[in-house]
């Protein structure tokens, strides 16, 4: 597992209150929202918000493009990681 | 003004270890937050203390209820604990947090009980400084006398003031939360634990800084043999009756 990958669930462990949930539980292809770990749409501004604060990446509330940047981990380590290059 | 109260519910912080009296100031640093099995976890993880007395002793209240109560709501601070934080980060100029803004509006709590509960009556929430509890009460009754509905939930919650506002306090504190049905008094013999009590309320201007808020002292009077009680605060001074 990348460093990015662990760091991020990392962060939505913490900032989504998931007091029961390990890093483990989270994989890397699994829909975050509504299926698979179920979070919905309050957790969805509150971890855009600590993504913002932690990696300075600019995101765009309304867009089709976010809607899929956050569907998985895989897809919001790629968009990190390319935000931040 | 009259009245029928039964499944009155309190919780205060160290209730496992200390009355009322000694509970008053004491620290809150470290104080057991009710569980709150009832409520799923997903939806438990985003509760504040504020939150958990609250839908603690509402949940206690409405045990055996089959039907959806209107719910009055009543607090003087409301979640101020998070308030403050959300008004630090608004002067820090940093982003606030939409989740901790969601749930420190006013009538959150009552909205959330009616969320895992499912009741689509309507919900008041008030707040009327030394008088809140009393004046919701008030609000309580007026609801029922409209006719609009036989029962009413009634859950009052306050948090020890946060740090920053201890200077500001006029009152004694202590984190609690307390919850009751209110009806109308009818024909129908009380059930057991039920009492009518009547209250009513006079003018009467005062600068008092250290009493015990209206609402603990309501419940510690509502619980023992007493038969009347003179709630004073800054405005008022509020006179209750036990009707036997």
């Amino acid at each position: 597992m990348s460093d990015l990958k662990v760091e991020l669930k990392q962060l939505i462990i913490e900032t989504l209150d998931l007091e029961d949930i390990e890093i483990t539980d989270i994989q890397d292809d699994e829909a975050l929202f509504i299926d698979g770990l179920g979070l919905d749409s309050i957790d969805a501004l509150e971890l855009g918000l600590a993504i913002k604060k932690n990696y300075n990446v600019k995101i765009d509330a309304n867009s089709e493009e976010t809607k899929q940047h956050f569907s998985s981990i895989n897809a919001l380590c790629e968009f990190v990681s390319k935000a931040k290059a | 003004m009259d009245v029928n109260i039964r499944h009155l519910s309190v919780w205060h912080a160290h209730c496992d270890e200390l009355s009322i009296e000694q509970a008053v100031n004491s620290d809150e640093t470290q104080v057991n937050w009710p569980k709150l099995a009832f409520v799923p976890a997903m939806q438990r993880r985003r509760l504040s203390p504020f939150a958990k007395m609250a839908l603690k002793v509402a949940n206690e209240s409405i045990d055996g209820i089959e039907n959806d109560l209107p719910i009055v709501f009543s607090s003087r601070h409301g979640d101020l604990p998070k308030t403050s934080t959300l008004l630090a980060d608004l002067a820090d100029k940093s982003a606030i947090s939409p989740t901790a803004f969601g749930l420190s509006v006013h009538n959150a709590i009552p909205s959330l009980f009616s969320i895992l509960t499912n009741n689509k009556q309507a919900i008041n929430a008030i707040s009327a400084g030394q008088d809140s509890f009393m004046m919701a009460l008030v609000d309580t009754y007026a609801r029922l006398k409209s006719g609009l509905a036989d029962e009413v939930l009634f859950i009052h919650a306050d948090q020890k003031l946060p740090e920053t506002y201890l200077g500001f306090q006029d009152e004694q504190q202590l984190s609690h939360a307390l919850s009751m049905l209110v009806s109308l008094p009818s024909s129908k013999v009380l059930v057991e634990g039920e009492q009518n009590i009547s209250f009513s309320f006079e003018q009467f201007s005062k600068n008092l800084i250290d009493n015990i808020p209206s609402s603990l002292l309501f419940s510690h009077w509502f619980n023992s043999a007493q038969q009347q009680v003179l709630l004073a605060t800054n405005n008022y001074n509020w006179s209750l009756e036990k009707h036997v």
